[in-house]
């Protein structure tokens, strides 16, 4: 595989998915990076804050996650509608929620209600994904 | 008022969505034989989109700094509906209703999980 071009949707089937999925998935790690960088900062005067380094760190990296999944987000557009693509967004706060959960230092907690709307968001994008005309 | 400011974060999203699109079949037209990255680089588009989703995501900090996320989040949902119309009425795509059906689903969900 060409590595200087970018692989495109013609070279590898379904590449498409894979490039809105990628881009799903780092729009959630950078918004959870964001997060745990505004939680340090939050209890923080401007001084301290140019000296934390950690959520300096995480703070760099989740807006370069953030720029990489807009460089994936636009090549799947390239070859695929935005209203087919758009929704698949919703899987963000599918994975930014188990995120959540998992990392402690975050403070959220599982609930059924929270369960149920993740159920409909997942619903929700497996309707939009078979609502494809072309079979791509 | 809050909800202008709502509302003036979802057309700036849904802009730049819309741009995004837009830079993406641009470059997607040009010679292959430039690497994408350079090729989207290029757009005027894209670099409008960057504008219109950083003043979209400070105008949408200033929404959360008034009200509270479980709030306000259910309006941000409102963005598939606008970005969908968008995608009907001006890039013609056609759209069939399980699409609609499926939006539907996520919005319901993620207001769902917002107000629990």
């Amino acid at each position: 595989m060409n590595w200087k071009k970018f692989p495109m949707t013609t070279d590898i089937p379904a590449m498409g998915l894979i490039l809105i999925g990628g881009s799903v998935f780092l729009s959630s790690i950078a918004q959870i990076l964001l997060k745990l960088a505004m939680l340090q900062f939050h209890d923080m005067d401007s001084i301290s804050m140019a000296a934390s380094w950690i959520p300096l760190i995480e703070l760099a990296s989740g807006l370069g996650c953030y720029a990489l999944s807009m460089l994936l987000w636009m090549a799947a557009l390239s070859t695929h509608e935005l209203s087919f693509a758009y929704p698949m967004l919703g899987l963000s706060y599918i994975l930014v929620y188990l995120f959540a959960v998992l990392l402690p230092q975050l403070h959220e907690t599982a609930s059924f209600w929270k369960t149920i709307g993740i159920m409909c968001i997942v619903i929700g994008v497996a309707l939009v994904s078979k609502s494809n005309k072309t079979l791509d | 008022m809050e909800y202008l400011l709502i509302l003036l974060s979802l057309v700036f999203m849904t802009s730049g969505q819309l741009l995004q699109k837009l830079a993406a079949d641009k470059a997607h037209q040009l010679d292959h034989k430039a690497p994408f990255v350079k090729r989207i680089l290029k757009q005027r588009e894209t670099w409008w989109a960057i504008l219109c989703l950083g003043s979209g995501m400070s105008v949408w900090l200033v929404v959360l700094y008034h009200m509270e996320v479980s709030k306000a989040v259910p309006f941000l949902s409102l963005g598939y509906v606008l970005v969908l119309v968008v995608s009907h009425y001006y890039l013609h795509e056609k759209i069939r209703p399980i699409r609609w059906l499926g939006v539907m689903f996520i919005i319901v969900g993620t207001t769902i999980i917002s107000i629990s």
